[in-house]
């Protein structure tokens, strides 16, 4: 698993994708991935996005570096919704695991249909430690609080020093 | 017996008939029509083979054999072959014509204003022809900023190739860059566009249960407008724990209402700029 965030630095929107291949000791490709939707891919200038690239069944002692690949293209994007997450705490779930919560509202007068919360974790020297995600199972109407809440490993809870929230939406009738 | 007769018979075929013989130029130029000597007599057929062209004529031997300027419009290793009972041949090269086009990339095609080096310009020199001009050529580069006068510096190219690289300027625009030679010349634009956020500020009051926080108009270091539709992240932690919002610039400002509950500590990004901290009272607890 490979976790980190991307930052837009131009002054246009962009799509953005990040993947990576997994180079062996003999210098042999590995395995590659893509974030897939653990990122928010529209990135407005200067927004930056968690992403989290996952590779099921790899054993760390067969790697010996990793190639990272970023690619971005120019989209036209809207500034709207502007989508807030309040009441963000880190909280221990009726099952005795660490949870994410918190509350989204959308500040734009039109529903957001699918909204993606995606959370990236900071350990003391501001390094990202984990990245986790889930989908709100509810649309967001304005103005309206809507909880959310995703999982968090308690071994990584433990380390744990600060976290930032973005959301990603999907709409059915894009603006 | 075998080896003595089939040296006789060599013998006989080289003094029976001598191969006629061409004489190209040490060069020629691409597109320019020259002629070649050649010796012996009667008739004889003139094969011109080059990069991209093969000619074929017949020609009478002893006199000048004429080559056409648009059967040399290709620079490059050409092999003359002239042919009566036997053949000879000779090559020559054709060099490139007198620069007549520029093809000039320049790179990125926004950049972020007063970064050093930050616009590469590249100008490749052909003749008339589309022969890259190996010779050494003397390429003015000239930045036409949209308010300030133009700045001019010449390279030499090497290889058919003349390149730059050139700081943006301070204020935001389009700057024009040219390339000429001659009497060509190209002409690109890059757009300069603000850089990071400088001096992020931001100002608030509490209105009932909720902040209203907003930035003063974004600018960059250099006091350029920061383009509406980039992103001030704004971060409050009251009472109820951390609230976090991701706002685009909209004429000139970004601006926010958050829900706070008794006393709100609000920071705001962008990029890697930070701003000010505003410590306020929100609503009761």
């Amino acid at each position: 698993m490979i976790v980190g965030e991307i930052v837009n630095e131009d002054t246009v929107p962009a799509y953005v994708n990040v993947s990576a291949t997994l180079v062996g000791q003999h210098q042999e490709d590995l395995s590659q991935e893509g974030s897939f939707d653990k990122i928010s891919h529209t990135l407005l200038p200067k927004q930056v996005s968690p992403y989290r690239i996952d590779f099921p069944g790899m054993r760390l002692s067969k790697i010996k570096s990793v190639r990272m690949d970023a690619r971005a293209m120019l989209v036209p994007a809207s500034a709207d919704p502007v989508i807030e997450v309040n009441q963000q705490r880190i909280e221990t779930d009726a099952v005795g695991k660490k949870v994410l919560r918190g509350e989204l509202v959308n500040q734009s007068g039109q529903v957001v249909n699918i909204s993606h919360v995606i959370a990236a974790y900071y350990d003391a020297n501001g390094k990202v430690i984990w990245v986790s995600d889930g989908y709100v199972d509810q649309e967001l109407e304005p103005q309206i609080p809507v909880a959310f809440a995703v999982d968090l490993p308690d071994d990584v809870a433990a380390k744990v020093q600060s976290y930032h929230v973005v959301v990603n939406h999907y709409d059915i009738h894009p603006s | 017996m075998r080896g003595p007769i089939s040296f006789l018979m060599l013998l006989v075929l080289a003094g029976g008939a001598w191969a006629a013989e061409i004489h190209p130029p040490s060069q020629a130029t691409a597109g320019v029509s020259f002629s070649m000597s050649s010796s012996g007599t009667g008739q004889g057929t003139f094969y011109l083979i080059g990069p991209a062209h093969v000619a074929k004529h017949q020609v009478s031997l002893g006199g000048n054999i004429d080559v056409d300027g648009t059967e040399i419009e290709h620079a490059g290793r050409y092999t003359a072959i002239l042919c009566t009972d036997q053949c000879s041949a000779t090559t020559f090269y054709v060099h490139a014509a007198e620069p007549d086009r520029l093809s000039l990339l320049v790179h990125p095609s926004r950049v972020p204003v007063s970064n050093p080096n930050a616009i590469s310009a590249v100008a490749f020199v052909w003749d008339a022809f589309h022969n890259l001009e190996f010779s050494p050529q003397t390429v003015k580069f000239t930045v036409n900023p949209s308010e300030h006068s133009s700045i001019s510096q010449a390279r030499t190219s090497s290889n058919g190739i003349a390149w730059i690289r050139l700081t943006s300027a301070a204020k935001g625009g389009p700057a024009k860059i040219e390339a000429s030679i001659g009497k060509t010349s190209e002409t690109r634009v890059v757009q300069q566009v603000a850089s990071d956020a400088c001096n992020l500020r931001i100002k608030g009051s509490s209105v009932s249960h909720k902040v209203l926080v907003e930035t003063d108009p974004v600018r960059d270091c250099s006091g350029n407008f920061v383009p509406d539709g980039t992103v001030v992240s704004f971060t409050m932690t009251d009472s109820t724990g951390k609230t976090t919002v991701d706002v685009p610039i909209k004429r000139g400002v970004a601006k926010v209402e958050i829900p706070a509950t008794g006393h709100a500590r609000i920071t705001a990004a962008s990029g890697v700029a930070t701003g000010n901290e505003l410590d306020l009272a929100g609503g009761a607890e």
